[in-house]
Formats: structure tokens, C-alpha cells, sequence
């Protein structure tokens, strides 16, 4: 467990890192839009130029962050004129709502389409769904007035249906089961003491693997539909080039997929 | 429902090979609905819609099978090295699949689209940027295919090859190979409609293909326009992208987890 | 008015900005979204009305320009209050302009009160009198003070909530010195960067108004909701592409040889149709540009310009004049060469990106190869404004002023907003130091003749030259709710809710 949390640490902090060195050198990161303001003078765009070369330095920006963190100061947003901890525990309760109606939706619909006999019946359109990009569907549900949370469970719910009827589909063809068919055992008694019991471990596998997609499918989520997410801080970080929002918000999502896929690990450790 | 699915792809394939204008602009009649001349109508800019579907589909269909040979070549080389020699060369490529899977893979596209010399062709350009998510897309089939290596070092038959002399060289070319091709091509399977996937999510915010280069994801932006109720036609691309990544899922079932 | 109607009509007016303000320094506001906010919450001497294009008293009284243009006296309007109590005083507004002209604080707005010649100064005659000295005579003054925001809350509303990034609230203002106004309780802004989801949401009725539609979303909003679409007409902004003709510009020097051809560029010019970028793209609502002025600019439009004719043989001529040579279907060179450059433009403008399909097609007909490259807005403007490094740019520029010397900054050779040339120690060529005295001879005085004769030689310069190449002035279209009184479109910026004390909502009627 130590190792665990010793690697996911290392991870999280290495893709902190690596964030802040490509926004470094990221193209048109030393910019600000507003030099192209024709009202400005000269000396004014080179005030605005040193600010923003000041805000860039990333290894000097790197240790003054982890003195502020060990404060709980996660340092300021110049795009968002905020401070990071402000917006990020504004933004937080959206995206974890989201998470969570997703996840929960997701789980519910897709275990209950893929449970019965009758649940091939369900795989055509599973299909379609999963032959859709995220942002399709995304714009497809908001153009149907939607909400975000309805949309990640509509993202979520076929990859959670696949996945569990395939767990199924191999579980049912184990001896045992065929033994307690032909002793006569009623079908749900088989589902609930033989089968379920059999896969719960990948089940568990595949609830932290969930994690991990809810977070994936959460960003063109957010940014399709302007949700007031984490998802859709990051995605403007990115493109206003926010280096210490943008480092937060990467460790945050870190954070969160290590721990999933971890968890994920551990449930089924093949 | 198999052998179904890999015909209606050969065709797909074949249909997208045909010979068509994308680019040329009819410029009094933009927007205009299906006809003989345009069997799906025309865009905003009076291109013909279905001459677009066609090149679109050989566009990503092509590049995101190119996409996928690249990461899965880069997997192989990096999952085989993970898996067969283990210690610390697996702890080293594990981490880096794992940082890889972590890093906001969409920044990392803005910024090597920025990267591009300008002076590029789009057809170049587009075969840029697909390769460069191949090139980012190695950790999870990396990941994949080190944990099959993992198990068959340890399996029987394995363990009676080295037992009996076998040397290192034929054990991997004569035992392993054989039965890590199975996970690979499954692998590459997976990752084509990954890639159309991605490239379509690419194109709907506006950082897909450069005009005049149609492909699904820009195909799709269409869409953005609304009107689908009146115009059905609008659809087209959406039908034809979930017809070939369905096929895709039909002719692989997928036993991983990964998005 | 009758009471119940007062009651009727009040409410909460809700828009949306597509960017969350970069600053909430009223000093400092230099993007469109900042500018927005102060202009609904910050008090300013006088507002150039955008029907009319007078300048209102608001928190000045009266005011009185001197004979030679160099001084402005305001009179301030007696018993106006801040929301402490405190009252607006001459002393208060020296000390604003005190704090505008810090050079520490490098305020854009600041920054039209400098020139060469000096710095403006601004001091208390009196309790309620204020002078402000210019250096020299100075055009368009009374234009400057519509931007200058008083002391902190003397606007019609204040700001009651703000979460980065998602909305912020305005509510009125209790100590507003126009009496009985705002109309409305409130103004909810919602940060909106999907104009599809804006327009949605303006058709369910969470949104009143939309200050600025694509034309594809208002020829949608025309189907759907007739009456509520609104075209006011030519704005003053323009799209226009220009080359990079910069020595420095790490580009193919073939490339650098054919930008500063003039004859290349005007041939370009001749080769684009702007007709059918007006109609297809703007589905008609644009007019084709003759160059940075707009028709609906009046006083500084130049009456007998008109946009350049689509005429592609006399474009090829003036190729062949260059040794440029038409060949198989490819225009070359002197050299041999084929000549193929890049379009950059910004990513994410649908508008822009035909646009640039459009010209990549026309200009294919005269046999020049245009790859279109798309970039996001960051890495375009460090391209543009660093590095150098792009060939030919597609883009637009938002005038939110009439008057020719907001075009300084851009006309200048020594400017580093100079599109084509950045921040030249001294003029290249002739005409662009032609350009530059002109310009600064126009802003030297305050003599409307002389000033029109020489920005008219301006745009003369700018045609024969081609350094831009015009391409159209966008309409200004937004969307009005049937629920909303009081808005009344303009062509200018902020074009719906320019007047927001007047507009009132009333409870009932339909959304959209």
C-alpha cells in the first residue's frame, strides 16, 4: 500500500511538471490578447510582456507553488482574475455532481439493461452510442436541452452495459452454472448467489475503470455544454495558457485517475 | 454478425476510394437540399456534401489506421520490453505510460498543432496530426500488451521451452510472438476507431483537419448549426461514422476497460 | 409612471459575455468583456450616445471646449453620491486621473491622454469644476472622456456577485444620480463561449439578448423567431488579411520578394470576391470594404471610394507586369518558383475559416496555392507579434471609436500593431512615411477639413499600396427578446444594451 501511494505521489507531482514545462514552452504562451489593443502604447505592451514572462517561470513558479500548497495557497488564476483554491472549490461541486449522477445513472441503466436474458436486445443501440464521439453526444443532448449530468449518464451507460454483459456472457458459461441449471435452480437465484458472486472482483475493477472514463468523457462534456465544471477550467487554462490553473487542475484529474485505476488494480489484480 | 461487419467495412473502404471534387464551391447554391447533383445537398459554402462524406471517410479511415499501426508499433516496442524484461525497465515504462495517460492529452495536440511548420500541405498537415496522437496513444495499449507478456513468461509452455535449451531469440520469435500477435491485433482493432473517435471530438472543437480537407470531425461541426429536424440529410456523416466504428466493435469485442 | 407598470416592468435582464473579463480595474479595462462591465457600472463625464454619435452629459454637466483645442472645463453635476455617501467632487476626479496617468499602472485607456508632446493635465478649478490641459490641439476630445471611469460606483448598476469564469451579477445601483433609473433590478451575465448553447437558451427564454450573433445563428434565429432578430446595419469593424512584409520575418525570402510587390497586391486584392463573401458567408449582411473606414462612418468615410472591383484579368495583368508568369494552371515566378504561401487565421471563427476557403479558391484561379492554417488565438498572436514567423494572416478588428486616430496604433510604422511591418526605427518605404505624417498631421489639429484631407490621402494610400487587403464590414446582429422595452440596436459597441437604464423586462410574454 505504501508503494501505491509512494507511485501514485510520484506520478501526480511528475505530471504537475510536465505540465508546467509544456505550457512553458508552449506557443504563444509569453502573449497576452490584450497587446493586440490599439490603445495601448509601447511602453505599455512591454509592461504587459515582462508581467506575463514574470507569471511563466515555471521551475522558480514550480517551488514558490509547492511553499503555497503546504500553506493551502494553490496560487492565482490570471485568466479567471481569481484566486485557485476559490475556483477550484467553486467549480469542484459541478463536476463531482456530474460524476456522480453519471456514475450512478450509468451503473443503474447499464446493470439493469445488461442483467436480464433479454439484454442482447440493448446492444444495437450500445453500439451506436459507443460509435459516437463524446462531444457528439454531448451536442446532441444539449440541443434536446439536456443537462450535463444527463449527459455523462448517456456517455457512461453503454460502456458500462458492454462491459458488464461481457463479464456476464463469460460467467454464464462457467461449469458451475450449467450444474446448477441442470439441477433446476431458478435464474435469479443463479444470477445472485453464483453468478454475481463469481465476477464481483472484476465488477469492482470495472467501477474504478468508471471513475476513470467519467473523468475522461468530463472535459468535452463540460466544454460542449459551458457547465461550470473542473472540466471546462481546464479546457480554458489550456487554451488562455494558465500555467498555474492549468498545473492544479492536471494534478487534480491525476490524482483522481491514478487513484481509480489503482483502486481498479487492486479489485482485480489479473 | 461478424463476417457482416467485415464486409460492410471492405466496402466502406472500396466507397471511399472513389474519385471526387471536395473542394470545388458552388457558390449559388449554398445550403441547398438533396438533388441529383447533390445526392446530400451542399455546405455552407456550396461543396457538395456527399463528395465531402466520401474523401472525409477515406481521410480518417486512412489516418487513423496509419494512427494505430504507430502506437501499436510503439507499444509493442515499449509494452515487449516492460513485459519481457521486467524490474526496473518495467517500473521505468510503466510510470511513463502512466504519466502519459495523465497529461491533458488535448493541450498536448494544441500545442503540437501550433508546432507545425505552415507551410505544409493539409493532406501533410492532417497526416501530422494523426500520427501525433499515435504517437501519444501508445501507454494503454503498452499497458495491455505488458500484462499479456507478464502472464505468458510465466506459463508452462514457456517455462518447458526455456527448461529445454530454447534460446532467447527463438523463445521470443517461435513462443511469445505467436500469441502476442492476437493481443496486438486486437490492440490495433481497438485503437482505429479510437482514433476516428478522436479526431472527430478534434474537429467539433475546432481543432480538427485544415480546410479545404474535409473529414468526419469537421463533417460533424456541421451539425453545430442545428436544423436537423428540417434538414435529415445533416445526419449523414453521424450514421456513417456509427455504421463503421459499430462494425469495428462487432468484428473485436472489447475485454478491457479503457475509454 | 403608474405604479403597477413600474412593478411590471422591472425584473432581471440577462445576456451573456464570451470571455470572463480580464481585469475588474475600471483603469484598466481593455478587453471587450471588462469594457462591458464597466460600461454598466462605472460613471463616466460624458457618453457619446451610440444613436446619435454626441456626446451626453452624464456626470459633467456642461462642458466647454477652449478656441485652439487644447483645454476641456467640465462642470460637474451638483449632489451626485457615491454608495458611501461621499460626494463626487472636482478633487475626485483629479485624483482618478491621477491614478489613470500613473506611468506605474500602464493603463491602455491612459495611454491616449500621452503623446509625444506631453502628458495631459488635469486639475480642480473649483468644487465642482474640472480642468483638463492638453499638450497640443487635440481632435475628438470630448470621445476620449466617454472611457474614463469616475471614483467606483457611480454607474447605473454594481456589481453584487461575481464567480470567475460562470456569471456575474449586477444590481442597481441605489445612489444612481439619474433618478427613478435603472429600470431593471438587475443584470445576470453568464460567461458563454458556445454561441449555440447562447442562442438556445435566448430561445427558452434564459437569455434576453444577444449583444452579437453569427450570421448563421441569426438567419436561424430569423426562422425561428421572427422579430427577434435584429441587423442594425454596418458596423466600424472589418475583416481584412495583410502579408508580412517584415525584413526580420523568418520566412522564404521568394515569399518576402512577392508580399512587397505592389502589383502583387493589389492583384490579390482584384482577385477576391468580396460580393460573395458578404453573401454566402454573411449571408448578406456585410457590405464589401474599400478600406478601413466604414459607409456608416460618415464624417471620415472618403465619399468617392468604393471596394475594389473583382476583376481577375486585370489581376493577371498586373502579375505579368511583376514577371509573374500563369503556366498548366500555376502562377509562377520571376524566379520559377510557384507561388504558394500559408493564410493563418484563429481557430474556432467558423466565419473566418470560410472566409479563408473562399479565398483560397479564388486566388487558386489566378494560380497561387493558399494553405489555410488555423491556429489557437495565443499561439496566432505570437506568430503575429513575436516571432514573425506566418506569412499572410486573416483577421478582424473591432472599432469601437469613429475617429481615424484610434487607427493610430496600427497605422504607425513604428507601431508594433503595424499588421505588415511591425515597429520600424524608421519608415521603409516612402508611402509608409507618407502615412505616418499624415496621421500624425490629422491628430495635431482640430480643424475637421484639414484633418478629412488628410486621412482622405490616408485611404488613398492605403488603396494604391494594398498593405491590407479590405475584405468587408460585418453587420451588427443581435437578438431582442419580445419581453425586453427600451433596446434600441446600433451598429456601435456595446450595440443592444447601450442604454441599459431604459431597458426594462416586463413579467409576462414568451422567451425568445
Amino acid at each position: 500500500m505504501f508503494k501505491r501511494l509512494t507511485r501514485i505521489l510520484a506520478l501526480v507531482l511528475a505530471s504537475g511538471l510536465g505540465c508546467a514545462i509544456l505550457v512553458q514552452y508552449a506557443p504563444g504562451t509569453m502573449v497576452d490578447e490584450r497587446e493586440l489593443n490599439r490603445r495601448l502604447s509601447e511602453d505599455s505592451i512591454r509592461a504587459l510582456r515582462s508581467r506575463k514572462a514574470r507569471g511563466i517561470d515555471a521551475a522558480g513558479n514550480l517551488l514558490r507553488y509547492f511553499a503555497g500548497l503546504a500553506k493551502g495557497d494553490l496560487g492565482y488564476s490570471e485568466s479567471n482574475q481569481a484566486p485557485i483554491a476559490q475556483l477550484i472549490a467553486d467549480r469542484a461541486p459541478e463536476t463531482l455532481r456530474e460524476l456522480a449522477a453519471g456514475l450512478t445513472g450509468g451503473w443503474l441503466v447499464g446493470l439493469a439493461l445488461a442483467l436480464p436474458r433479454r439484454g442482447w436486445l440493448f446492444s444495437p443501440p450500445a453500439i451506436l452510442l459507443l460509435s459516437l464521439p463524446t462531444a457528439l453526444i454531448a451536442y446532441l443532448c444539449l440541443m434536446e436541452g439536456a443537462k450535463p449530468y444527463l449527459v455523462m449518464v448517456v456517455v457512461l451507460t453503454p460502456r458500462i452495459f458492454r462491459f458488464a454483459r461481457n463479464l456476464l456472457a463469460q460467467a454464464y458459461t462457467a461449469l458451475h452454472i450449467e450444474m446448477a441449471r441442470a439441477r433446476g435452480i431458478g435464474e435469479a437465484r443463479i444470477l445472485f448467489r453464483h453468478v454475481l458472486p463469481s465476477i464481483s472482483p472484476q465488477l469492482a475493477a470495472l467501477a474504478a475503470a468508471s471513475v476513470s472514463m467519467a473523468i475522461g468523457a468530463a472535459i468535452p462534456v463540460e466544454a460542449i455544454c459551458d457547465a461550470p465544471g473542473i472540466g471546462r477550467l481546464a479546457w480554458n487554462a489550456a487554451m488562455a495558457r494558465d500555467l498555474p490553473l492549468l498545473v492544479n487542475v492536471t494534478m487534480i484529474v491525476a490524482v483522481a485517475t491514478t487513484v481509480a485505476t489503482a483502486a481498479s488494480e487492486m479489485a482485480n489484480p489479473q | 454478425m461478424r463476417t457482416a461487419a467485415i464486409v460492410f467495412l471492405a466496402l466502406v473502404g472500396l466507397m471511399a476510394l472513389l474519385p471526387v471534387n471536395f473542394e470545388r464551391q458552388f457558390r449559388d447554391s449554398p445550403n441547398a437540399g438533396p438533388s441529383r447533383q447533390f445526392p446530400l445537398g451542399t455546405d455552407d459554402l456550396g461543396r457538395d456534401r456527399f463528395s465531402r462524406l466520401i474523401y472525409g471517410t477515406r481521410v480518417s479511415l486512412l489516418l487513423a489506421t496509419a494512427a494505430a499501426i504507430l502506437s501499436c508499433l510503439a507499444a509493442a516496442a515499449l509494452g515487449g520490453i516492460a513485459g519481457l524484461a521486467g524490474g526496473v525497465a518495467d517500473k521505468i515504462i510503466l510510470g511513463a505510460a502512466d504519466l502519459f495517460l495523465s497529461l491533458p492529452w488535448l493541450f498536448l495536440l494544441l500545442m503540437a498543432r501550433a508546432f507545425l511548420p505552415l507551410n505544409v500541405s493539409p493532406m501533410l498537415s492532417v497526416t501530422i496530426t494523426f500520427l501525433l496522437l499515435g504517437a501519444l496513444g501508445w501507454a494503454a495499449p503498452a499497458k495491455v500488451l505488458r500484462a499479456g507478456l507478464r502472464k505468458l513468461r510465466g506459463s508452462d509452455f514457456i517455462l518447458q521451452a526455456r527448461a529445454a535449451g530454447c534460446s532467447p531469440a527463438r523463445l521470443l520469435w517461435r513462443h511469445l510472438m505467436p500469441n502476442v500477435m492476437p493481443i496486438l491485433w486486437a490492440q490495433l482493432w481497438i485503437t482505429i476507431p479510437a482514433y476516428v473517435l478522436a479526431e472527430s471530438t478534434l474537429g467539433m472543437l475546432g481543432l480538427g483537419v485544415m480546410e479545404p480537407l474535409p473529414s468526419w470531425g469537421n463533417l460533424l461541426r456541421e451539425l453545430e448549426g442545428g436544423g436537423m429536424a428540417d434538414h435529415p440529410w445533416l445526419l449523414a456523416p453521424v450514421l456513417l461514422l456509427a455504421a463503421v466504428i459499430g462494425s469495428f466493435q462487432l468484428v473485436f469485442e472489447r475485454e478491457d476497460y479503457s475509454a | 409612471m403608474n405604479l403597477l407598470l413600474v412593478l411590471a416592468l422591472c425584473g432581471e435582464l440577462r445576456f451573456a459575455l464570451h470571455d470572463e473579463p480580464k481585469t475588474t480595474d475600471p483603469l484598466m479595462m481593455a478587453d471587450e468583456s471588462a469594457e462591458a462591465i464597466g460600461y454598466l457600472t462605472e460613471g463616466v463625464l460624458l457618453r457619446i450616445n451610440r444613436l446619435t454619435q454626441r456626446p451626453e452629459p452624464e456626470l459633467a454637466a456642461s462642458w466647454r471646449i477652449s478656441k485652439d483645442s487644447t483645454k476641456i472645463t467640465f462642470e460637474l453635476r451638483p449632489g451626485v453620491k457615491f454608495p458611501d455617501g461621499s460626494p463626487l467632487t472636482s478633487e475626485t476626479v483629479v485624483a482618478t486621473f491621477r491614478r489613470l496617468l500613473d506611468p506605474a499602472l500602464h493603463s491602455p485607456i491612459a495611454d491616449t491622454f500621452k503623446t509625444e508632446k506631453g502628458t495631459v493635465k488635469v486639475t480642480t478649478q473649483g468644487p465642482l469644476t474640472v480642468l483638463a490641459e492638453f499638450p497640443a490641439p487635440t481632435a475628438g476630445m470630448e470621445s476620449m472622456f466617454d472611457q474614463i471611469a469616475i471614483g467606483s460606483g457611480l454607474g447605473p448598476f454594481l456589481v453584487a456577485e461575481r464567480r470567475p469564469g460562470v456569471s456575474i451579477v449586477l444590481k442597481r445601483n441605489p445612489s444612481y444620480w439619474k433618478r427613478g433609473l435603472p429600470l431593471a433590478d438587475a443584470i445576470r451575465i453568464d460567461i458563454e463561449q458556445n454561441r449555440d448553447l447562447e442562442l438556445l437558451r435566448f430561445r427558452r427564454g434564459e437569455l434576453q439578448l444577444i449583444d452579437k450573433l453569427t450570421p448563421d445563428l441569426y438567419e436561424r434565429l430569423v426562422k425561428e423567431a421572427p422579430g427577434t432578430a435584429v441587423d442594425a446595419g454596418p458596423t466600424l469593424d472589418s475583416e481584412f488579411l495583410w502579408f508580412n512584409q517584415a525584413k526580420r520575418a523568418p520566412i522564404a525570402e521568394t515569399a518576402k520578394e512577392w508580399f512587397r510587390s505592389t502589383a502583387f497586391r493589389r492583384a490579390v486584392s482584384q482577385a477576391i470576391q468580396r460580393a460573395d463573401l458578404c453573401r454566402v458567408v454573411y449571408r448578406g449582411h456585410a457590405t464589401p470594404a474599400a478600406g478601413p473606414i466604414a459607409p456608416s462612418n460618415k464624417l471620415w468615410f472618403k465619399e468617392d471610394s468604393a471596394p475594389e472591383r473583382f476583376d481577375p484579368a486585370t489581376a493577371a495583368k498586373l502579375l505579368e507586369t511583376d514577371g509573374f508568369r500563369f503556366q498548366n494552371g500555376v502562377l509562377r515566378d520571376r524566379g520559377g518558383n510557384r507561388v504558394e504561401f500559408s493564410l493563418v487565421t484563429n481557430a474556432g471563427s467558423k466565419t473566418r475559416e470560410r472566409m479563408a476557403a473562399m479565398i483560397q479558391e479564388d486566388l487558386s484561379k489566378l494560380g497561387v496555392k493558399i494553405n489555410i492554417v488555423t491556429l489557437d488565438f495565443p499561439s496566432l498572436i505570437e506568430r503575429m507579434t513575436r516571432s514573425l514567423n506566418y506569412e499572410a494572416c486573416l483577421l478582424g478588428l473591432m472599432n469601437v471609436d469613429p475617429d481615424p486616430s484610434e487607427l493610430m496604433n496600427i497605422l504607425l510604422s513604428s507601431a508594433s500593431n503595424h499588421p505588415w511591418n511591425p515597429s520600424q526605427k524608421t519608415p521603409e518605404t516612402t508611402w509608409e512615411a507618407e502615412i505616418d505624417r499624415l496621421m500624425l498631421a490629422q491628430a495635431a489639429t482640430a480643424d475637421y477639413s484639414a484633418r478629412k484631407k488628410s486621412f482622405d490621402r490616408v485611404q488613398e494610400i492605403l488603396r494604391e499600396q494594398a498593405p491590407v487587403v479590405y475584405l468587408l464590414h460585418p453587420n451588427a446582429l443581435s437578438a431582442v427578446s419580445k419581453q425586453l422595452t427600451g433596446v434600441k440596436p446600433t451598429p456601435f459597441f456595446p450595440h443592444t444594451f447601450w442604454d441599459a437604464p431604459h431597458i426594462s423586462i416586463a413579467k409576462s410574454g414568451g422567451g425568445g
